[in-house]
């Protein structure tokens, strides 16, 4: 049987992480969580995973700084990045984007979309 | 010479020269007169360069008085919206949550949902998606007001932005019995506009359009008009004496729908209005949309209105600024905004 796919869920309300869990878990992927931007760091570094979903606004230090110090980092840079963000206000995509986020979905989360764009990014 | 005509000659040469004296001294006062007036004209002038001096103090004072409010204004607003931000994040994240767990229980995640809850999870659905739709264009019809969104303008070109706007406004057409066409015409310009928000503006006409047609076309156009002196070639239309000179283009989207009836057509960019008439859930908004819609458009310094028969379809008009045009009278005004900006 092969191992399932690793994915690093950085999100600090936990009806919110819930929720995305319970997702992931019904999509049959393995998942590690950080409540916050440095233990999202931490962890990224100790084992990559195989893709990020982050959410934008974190304590500690925030979704974008996270997704700018992945990417400069050469271990870690290859590692997709999906930006959850509750601000769904236009601009907002391309904030995510410019920081290095490779995708952008906005909450409420439509399950649909992200399992699609899961799918695409772990194929 | 005989005596008679010495006198005579005399007589005429006294004559002349009084004649002369009196020449003179007639000039001379003329002249004094004149002086005077100069005089006069040299001390009024004086007043008024006197005045002027002082106007353009004053004037100085007012600006850095309008400088100081300008920039009181603009604080206030970034506390202002802070504070939306703040609130808005607090509203969505639980409606967020309300929207997400009712999706994920009918998706079947949690175990099989029988059917009289599924119909009441469908409902808490819908209403959490209308919730959310209701806050943010409330909220974005509050930024509109307090002047706090800033437009990106910039060269668009038209036809890209009617196919992402066709596919978009589609989407409410649930029974497929409404085609969308485009009439674009050849040659035509870039817009000088925002393009998210005029393809914000399109999306939300065109939806309404296929609300409203339950079978039928809706019709994305775009031409060019050129307005001089408050006229136009070929193409009348109401608010044409809005528009300043210069090329413009006119963005139309046409249903064979409902139509609005006269009465209502005045009133259907206001905040809150619905036309009263019968409707299925399916065609009721909120009626936030066209208010937005008219505040984007005139935040473009564009215009936009509707012409409707009551059963034979409606045209909204969207008249907006061309790249052309804007290059050509507008290069003050384009510093003005991108200065705003930044």
């Amino acid at each position: 049987m092969m191992d399932k796919k690793r994915i690093l869920v950085v999100e600090d309300n936990k009806d919110n992480l819930t929720l995305i869990l319970d997702l992931l878990e019904s999509l049959d992927y393995a998942t590690v969580v950080a409540g916050d931007g440095e233990q999202a760091m931490t962890l990224a570094r100790e084992a990559p995973p195989e893709l990020v979903l982050l959410d934008l606004s974190l304590p500690l230090m925030d979704g974008w700084t996270v997704a700018r110090k992945l990417k400069d980092d050469a271990d870690l840079k290859h590692i997709p990045i999906i930006a959850l963000s509750a601000h769904a206000m236009l601009g907002d995509k391309e904030k995510a984007l410019e920081a290095g986020c490779d995708d952008y979905v906005s909450k409420p989360i439509n399950i649909r979309e992200l399992s699609l764009k899961l799918a695409q990014r772990l194929s | 010479m005989q005596p008679a005509d010495m006198v005579i000659a005399l007589w005429v040469a006294l004559g002349l020269s009084l004649a002369y004296n009196v020449y003179q001294a007639l000039k001379r006062s003329q002249l004094a007169k004149r002086l005077d007036i100069g005089a006069e004209q040299t001390e009024q002038l004086e007043r008024f360069r006197h005045e002027l001096r002082n106007v353009r103090s004053e004037l100085a004072n007012e600006t850095q008085v309008v400088e100081t409010l300008k920039r009181q204004l603009s604080e206030e607003g970034k506390t202002r919206s802070t504070f939306l931000d703040h609130m808005s994040y607090f509203v969505r994240s639980p409606l967020n949550l309300i929207i997400g767990y009712s999706d994920m229980l009918m998706s079947g995640i949690y175990g099989d949902i029988p059917e009289p809850q599924r119909a009441k999870l469908i409902v808490i659905h819908r209403s959490g998606n209308d919730l959310l739709k209701y806050f943010s264009d409330m909220l974005e019809l509050h930024r509109l007001e307090i002047g706090s969104i800033e437009l990106k303008l910039r060269p668009v070109a038209v036809q890209p932005l009617f196919e992402r706007v066709a596919v978009e406004g589609a989407k409410g057409d649930r029974r497929g019995a409404v085609e969308i066409k485009q009439d674009i015409e050849a040659d035509i310009g870039n817009l000088f506009a925002d393009e998210k928000r005029v393809e914000q503006v399109l999306t939300h006409l065109v939806s309404n359009a296929v609300r409203f047609t339950r079978k039928g076309t809706v019709t994305l156009g775009a031409r060019t008009v050129k307005v001089k002196d408050g006229k136009s070639d070929g193409f009348t239309f109401p608010m044409l004496g809005w528009l300043r000179d210069g090329e413009w283009i006119i963005l139309t989207v046409s249903d064979t729908g409902v139509g609005i009836p006269s009465e209502a057509q005045a009133s259907i960019f206001e905040t809150f209005y619905q036309v009263a008439r019968d409707q299925t859930d399916e065609q009721k908004g909120i009626g936030l949309g066209l208010a937005i819609a008219k505040r984007l458009i005139e935040l473009h310094r564009g215009v936009i209105w509707v012409k409707s028969s009551e059963g034979q379809g409606s045209t909204f008009f969207i008249a907006l600024n061309t790249h052309r045009n804007i290059r050509a009278t507008d290069t003050q005004e384009r510093l003005l905004m991108n200065e705003a900006k930044s």
